[in-house]
């Protein structure tokens, strides 16, 4: 309500001291009726019904009282109740126009109340001009206008209706644009515009004013009626908008460049294996154009002996779900193939299932170079190690042995000469023949000497899996056996007893076997070369190890076992003595059977409960 | 005759080596001087007599083809080199340098004497050789200066009158000086001469025919 119910006490009051200021006036003046009327009027328009009711009761009973010839009891003439009927009629009129008068002002501001509580919830001010003979001229801006406007509470006129402040100075650079919007809203009916503004407090804030043109029946216009709304947050907001969208379209960018010119192939595909991506670096490799390179159109560029393979990694990688990596050739565009490692990496769900296939191919070829070179200069080394070694020792063992050796036939020759003298010198011939004794008791020692030299450290026998040792060793000779151009074959039998034995020699037995096997196919060139190793359970308590061999073969197979036997330019002939010295140190045989000129089958025996130490 | 008696030096780090030898050696009449190592070999004096080195290959300090490096400028006796394990490098490398022989131990007596015999053998020759050749230079330094110079033309055939002017005296003067050379030199003939000078290198002239 406009009026606080809690002056209603007030409001009688005014309708009661009104009467009595209208009493006195009347009094002293002797101007009765007008005086009461005008008491009544303030009371009905400024008070209420109510208290214009009171205030025609007082001034009746004051008027009629006071003023009209009133006698008790009596009738005084039909004047007096005349002009009481007309005071009474004319004062109830007032108070009737009044009231209703003061319903229609209540209810106009009471429009314009919610209009202010709308525009306050809204964050929109209002405003009307008239067109004017330079511009239109500013005739109402509501109270939220105001505020929008920049002017704190105190500054806000209470009652919107008066203000007729033109927010945008005619010196403005805003104003040419002003003046351009009330342009357009007149021709266009509803104009509207963003103006940056710097308001009162000093804040910058970007305002938005929407002018609507209204004409009369005629068509001529009347007046410029608008909004205006501050902006600046939605103009932040849109404006952080854009430069996080800046902000990913440039990371997208430089995404793109990495993934572009980092120097290896990286490559997408689509669970289902079609390859939906492929960076440039790998196109220009390959020289693939990018819709070609798609699906499964990049295999054109695998070499076709790793097809196979590829197309194997590709599946298993699939089925398995699980990161893998493989090497492979790849063409260039100029057709040069080289090696690659291809990698695979899986992009999962939350429930584990693949989104996604990741993957990079690394040119490996000089890296696969520098290790083949790297690799051989290695088995040169060994070779040359073992050979300066065993070449050194055998030279020092001649020595040790050699030096007694001459003494002792020098000593002999002198001893038969100093005898056989004319006349014998036996003296002579009897010191000769104790240097012998000395020299030869020492050649002895110096045989121990090197006998305990050579005598193996004791076995260190554990259990073992023949066929573990066996494929430990084949992967260490695929090297060598690769190079020569020998397939290794290996037919194992899964369910080998295991044996007790030394690890180390059992491998340097087989090592030596299969390296001996390979070096006999040396000399073959009309067949295939092929190195078969096989293990069998022979019985429940041995098992049989077999290298077979497709080379020459042997004259005499089992003198090859002999010590410093060899066939071959730059052999030792130590290989094999030292195989049969394993073989008898773990209680097993070890022979060979040589089909001659199609190959060697070295085979033997360890027992399946060796507990036995050498 | 003891002048004549041969010495074998034996150069061996194994005293076994030394003694066997030593022993062997002695019972076919050789005189035999043993040495442990290069340096004492070096540093010792030598009896003047008709020798041989048994070296060992394998010596501490200088090894036997290093002494025999350092022997090739002197005259040291011819060298048998003995080894404990014959390798094929250092034998060539012996032999090359001049040895007599390369044994490889255990040798024999026979491969060891005979080795010993012509190396003394070739000491004795090599010992009368330079024995000649001391004479000869004695019997050359008795020439004046003059002799000296007329005998480059006697030997090269020069006949007196020719020489005499080119060296711008007369014949007969150079005559008198080619009898006082023939003396000198103990020449029995011009053919003598010749010889003669040819084995202290005098450089002939050109032949006048």
């Amino acid at each position: 309500m406009l009026i606080n119910p809690n002056t209603r006490l007030r409001r009688y009051g005014l309708a009661m001291v009104s009467c009595a200021v209208a009493l006195a006036m009347a009094w002293a003046l002797n101007v009765p009726m007008a005086f009461f009327f005008l008491a009544v009027l303030v009371s009905s328009l400024y008070a209420g019904k109510g208290a214009g009711l009171l205030s025609v009761a007082l001034a009746a009973a004051a008027y009629s009282y006071l003023f009209l010839p009133f006698r008790f009891g009596v009738a005084i003439g039909s004047s007096f109740w005349a002009q009481f009927a007309v005071f009474l009629g004319t004062t109830l009129t007032i108070v009737g126009i009044t009231t209703a008068r003061r319903h229609v002002s209540g209810k106009v501001q009471k429009g314009e109340y919610y209009l202010a509580e709308a525009e306050r919830l809204a964050h929109i001010g209002s405003w009307a001009s008239v067109p004017g003979q330079d511009a239109p001229q500013v005739t109402y801006c509501s109270a939220e206008m105001f505020r929008i406007m920049g002017f704190t509470a105190g500054e806000v006129p209470t009652t919107t209706g008066e203000a007729r402040m033109p927010f945008i100075a005619a010196d403005s650079e805003n104003w040419p644009r002003i003046l351009e919007l009330y342009e357009k809203a007149g021709r266009e009916g509803i104009a509207e515009g963003e103006f940056p503004l710097i308001l009162p407090g000093g804040s910058n804030r970007i305002i938005r004013i929407v002018a609507h043109a209204v004409r009369d029946a005629q068509g001529a216009l009347v007046e410029y009626i608008g909004t205006c709304i501050d902006v600046t947050e939605q103009h932040g907001a849109e404006t952080a908008l854009q430069n996080a969208f800046n902000e990913i379209r440039n990371s997208e960018a430089q995404l793109r460049a990495f993934i572009n010119t980092i120097p290896t192939f990286a490559w997408s595909s689509r669970p289902d294996g079609f390859t939906d991506f492929n960076n440039e670096s790998y196109l220009n490799y390959t020289g693939l154009a990018a819709d070609r390179a798609l699906g499964l159109g990049w295999m054109a560029a695998v070499h076709p002996d790793d097809l196979n393979a590829v197309t194997n990694y590709s599946r298993l990688v699939m089925d398995s779900g699980k990161p893998g990596e493989i090497e492979a050739r790849l063409r260039r565009f100029d057709g040069v193939y080289r090696w690659f490692l291809f990698r695979t990496n899986t992009l999962l769900d939350e429930s584990g299932h693949v989104l996604k296939w990741y993957g990079t191919n690394t040119d490996i070829e000089d890296r696969k170079h520098a290790e083949d070179a790297l690799r051989a200069t290695e088995a040169r080394l060994s070779r040359a190690t073992r050979t300066a070694t065993l070449g050194e020792f055998s030279a020092s063992i001649a020595h040790e042995i050699n030096q007694p050796l001459a003494a002792i036939v020098a000593n002999a020759h002198a001893c038969l000469r100093w005898l056989s003298a004319e006349p014998p010198g036996l003296e002579r011939a009897n010191e000769a023949a104790e240097r012998i004794v000395r020299d030869g008791k020492e050649a002895g020692e110096v045989v121990r000497r090197i006998r305990a030299l050579f005598k193996h450290a004791t076995l260190e026998k554990v259990d073992l899996d023949l066929n573990e040792v066996i494929s430990e060793v084949v992967r260490l000779v695929d090297g060598e056996a690769a190079k020569k151009r020998v397939a290794v074959e290996t037919n194992l039998n899964k369910d080998l007893a295991h044996v007790t034995g030394d690890r180390v020699q059992l491998q340097q037995l087989i090592f030596n076997l299969l390296l001996n096997g390979i070096e006999a196919m040396d000399a073959v060139l009309d067949r295939p070369k092929k190195l078969i190793i096989r293990s069998e359970g022979r019985s429940p308590e041995t098992v049989l190890v077999e290298i077979r061999d497709c080379g020459v073969g042997m004259e005499d197979a089992n003198k090859a076992f002999e010590a410093f036997f060899t066939t071959k330019e730059n052999g030792l002939g130590m290989g094999l003595a030292v195989c049969r010295s394993i073989v008898d140190a773990h209680r097993g045989q070890l022979w060979a059977v040589s089909d001659r000129g199609a190959g060697t089958t070295f085979s033997f025996t360890l027992p399946v409960e060796s507990g036995a130490a050498a | 005759m003891s002048s004549d008696n041969p010495i074998v030096f034996v150069v061996d780090d194994d005293y076994r080596v030394r003694e066997a030898l030593s022993s062997l050696l002695s019972s076919c009449g050789l005189r035999v001087i043993v040495f442990g190592s290069a340096a004492e070999f070096l540093e010792s004096k030598k009896p003047d007599a008709p020798a041989c080195l048994l070296l060992d290959l394998q010596l501490p300090g200088a090894s036997g083809l290093e002494l025999q490096q350092q022997l090739a400028s002197v005259d040291a006796p011819p060298i048998v080199f003995l080894t404990g394990h014959g390798d094929i490098p250092s034998s060539v490398r012996a032999m090359k340098a001049g040895a007599i022989e390369f044994l490889v131990k255990p040798f024999g007596e026979q491969e060891l004497l005979q080795a010993v015999g012509t190396a003394i053998d070739r000491d004795r020759i090599l010992r009368q050789k330079r024995s000649e050749f001391a004479e000869l230079r004695r019997h050359y330094e008795r020439l004046t200066p003059r002799e000296r110079e007329i005998l480059p033309f006697v030997v090269a055939g020069f006949a007196n009158k020719v020489t005499g002017a080119d060296l711008g005296t007369s014949g007969i003067t150079v005559g008198v000086h080619r009898g006082q050379i023939m003396r000198k030199m103990g020449a029995k003939s011009l053919a003598d001469l010749v010889r003669m000078a040819d084995k202290l290198g005098i450089t002939r002239l050109a032949s006048p025919v």
